[in-house]
């Protein structure tokens, strides 16, 4: 269904939000997406921008995991939101 | 006194029948008898009658006689009470005893009556009146002359009835047994049969006569002095020693009474504060076991079998486990991570913390209320520009995410990734200190200040108030289990929170940890910690 509403391209910039993905080294990324877009666009375009694995972020806003299937609308995301994206850690000794 | 014996010598001539109708003259002529003789006394009946009492008894009086130099006898006086005398002797002495008796025993009884007169000196002042005069009579034979203040012992009797008298015998061998004892003493020797021996006995006894008489005068006046001084004294008594007595009893009676109560009550309350203790310590002991218990918890075959599957299967990307609150989704790539000798990532450690939350609240009576940050709070919390940043997680931890606030919690848990390992850190809200705790036993108190300066603004934003964060204790903890390989630290980190989180002391080793990690594994693939 989000396709389709991408492919639309309503001139309302109402339907529009600000998102900022902040990375683990303080490196921000903009960006405008839909209310009713997934996530997952947002991050496969961050990962592609970094040059990264996107099995190897992790994606959070105000500390929780995004989903690629969520919306801002769904999150209640607001213009200027943050989302941060971390790289995932493993550990052993 | 004296006059009986004078009495017994005149008996010799054979009148047994009136052993008192002495004779003054016979006091004056017999004079002082030489205190040799009195020497003899003991022999005669020790030969005749070996069973006699008479001998050692009456000895002591010879010695004292001995001693003493005889006092004039005294004249007139001395015989007017003669009568009442033997009226005392009447009254004392068993009605049934024949004359000769009666009169040795008196003299045998007087000697005795010594030992008691001295008894009731020295020992019992709190004798009465009374039965020291019976006493006074026979002791008059023996008592040394001089030895006391003497008074006409006869003028003293005379002011008694015979009635009076056994009235006052009776009354002092009822009341006293010190004189009803002598009535005993007496009695055993009526029921001896007296032969002339004895009247041999009592012939040479009467030689000291004349010395006694001197004595009943010094006695009586003993007994003067007694009854002068007695009244006063058994007034106070009969008045004070009673009721003081009884007061005092009964004062001390409550005292002890009061005291014992309370004493009583303290015991109980004791008693019940250890029984408490003891409920408390056995449900503690019990809910201890039961957790030691459900936290060894062996996998039954199934499970382990579940286990093994998820982790050795082929397909890696396959989901095995999707927690839809946290949004991680858990393949078996991930999940293998719990093999052993792996090392722990974020999406098992974060996963568990979760189901570690949700086991809390399905029984919050059960386990500590715990907050349990995700691993990413602590890097997301010093990684602003400028190194430690509130703002970065100023929205991690509202109200409304959350449900409670952070401030509440008994115990925070925040994971440190620090690289290639994996560390804890605890904020113990109720004890008010920051714990670290790194399996490879190493400290790190900037991590802790930073969670010091995050838990201060983080209270004063959410709540407004202020904590003095800053002054809590920084500590690690004793005996921590460390990990004894290069692969643990994970499992270590998940166990610490697990553990401190049932609020159990940490009582697992390096040993535990395969254990560990399948059950963890298996946890997760039931979204359901235990």
């Amino acid at each position: 269904m989000s396709g389709q509403e991408e492919e639309k391209k309503p001139a309302d910039q109402a339907a529009h939000i600000n998102l900022k993905v902040k990375g683990q080294d303080g490196n921000e990324v903009f960006f405008r997406i839909k209310h009713s877009t997934q996530l997952r666009k947002l991050m496969n375009a961050y990962c592609d921008r970094q040059s990264v694995d996107i099995n190897s972020i992790a994606f959070l806003f105000d500390g929780r995991r995004l989903r690629g299937e969520q919306t801002p609308e769904e999150l209640e995301m607001e213009d200027g939101d943050e989302i941060d994206a971390m790289l995932h850690q493993t550990g052993g000794s | 006194m004296g006059a009986l014996t004078k009495n017994r010598k005149r008996r010799l001539a054979g009148d047994l029948r009136l052993p008192f109708s002495s004779h003054p003259v016979f006091d004056v002529a017999a004079g002082p008898s030489p205190p040799s003789k009195k020497a003899k006394i003991p022999s005669p009946p020790a030969d005749f009658r070996p069973l006699t009492p008479p001998a050692p008894v009456a000895a002591p009086p010879a010695a004292a006689l001995r001693r003493f130099p005889p006092a004039a006898p005294l004249p007139r006086p001395v015989h007017a009470p003669q009568r009442i005398l033997r009226a005392f002797g009447l009254g004392s002495v068993e009605p049934s005893r024949s004359r000769l008796s009666e009169s040795y025993l008196k003299r045998e009884g007087g000697s005795e009556m010594e030992n008691l007169v001295a008894r009731f000196l020295k020992g019992k002042k709190a004798a009465t009146f009374t039965p020291w005069r019976t006493g006074k009579r026979e002791d008059a034979l023996v008592r040394p002359p001089g030895s006391q203040g003497s008074e006409d012992n006869d003028g003293a009797d005379e002011l008694l009835g015979l009635d009076q008298y056994k009235r006052l015998v009776k009354s002092v061998q009822e009341g006293n047994s010190v004189v009803s004892d002598l009535g005993s003493v007496k009695l055993v020797f009526p029921s001896s049969p007296f032969g002339l021996s004895d009247r041999k006995i009592v012939n040479q006894k009467l030689e000291e006569t004349p010395n006694l008489h001197v004595a009943n005068t010094k006695v009586d006046d003993e007994g003067k002095l007694v009854s002068e001084w007695t009244p006063s004294w058994e007034e106070k008594a009969s008045v004070k020693r009673g009721p003081l007595y009884k007061e005092l009893h009964v004062e001390s009676a409550r005292k002890h009474d009061s005291k014992l109560r309370d004493l009583e009550l303290q015991v109980e309350l004791a008693e019940k504060k250890i029984f408490s203790f003891r409920l408390v310590r056995q449900e503690q002991e019990k809910k201890f076991k039961e957790d030691v218990h459900e936290v060894f918890l062996p996998l039954t075959d199934e499970e382990e079998e579940d286990v093994y599957r998820s982790l050795n299967g082929r397909n890696s990307r396959e989901i095995l486990a999707v927690h839809e609150a946290s949004n991680i989704h858990i393949t078996r790539e991930v999940l293998q991570c719990l093999s052993c000798n792996a090392w722990l990532n974020d999406e098992v450690i974060n996963l568990y913390l979760e189901l570690l939350k949700e086991r809390e609240k399905r029984e919050p009576k059960k386990f500590l209320k715990c907050h349990f940050f995700s691993t990413f709070f602590y890097k997301k919390l010093i990684n602003g520009r400028n190194g430690y940043d509130y703002k970065a997680v100023r929205r991690w931890t509202t109200q409304k995410k959350l449900g409670y606030s952070l401030i509440e919690c008994d115990k925070i848990f925040v994971p440190i990734h620090k690289e290639v390992h994996w560390c804890l850190a605890v904020i113990d809200v109720k004890e008010k200190k920051f714990l670290y705790l790194d399996s490879l036993g190493g400290i790190d108190t900037a991590v802790l200040k930073v969670l010091a300066k995050y838990l201060m603004d983080e209270v004063e934003d959410k709540t407004a108030n202020q904590v003095d964060t800053l002054s809590w204790k920084l500590e690690t903890v004793d005996d921590l289990p460390l990990q004894k390989n290069g692969w643990d630290c994970g499992m270590f980190m998940l166990k610490y929170t697990d553990f401190y989180s049932r609020g159990l002391s940490l009582c697992f080793s390096q040993d535990n940890m395969p254990y560990f990690r399948k059950r963890t594994a298996k946890e997760i693939l039931r979204l359901r910690a235990e």
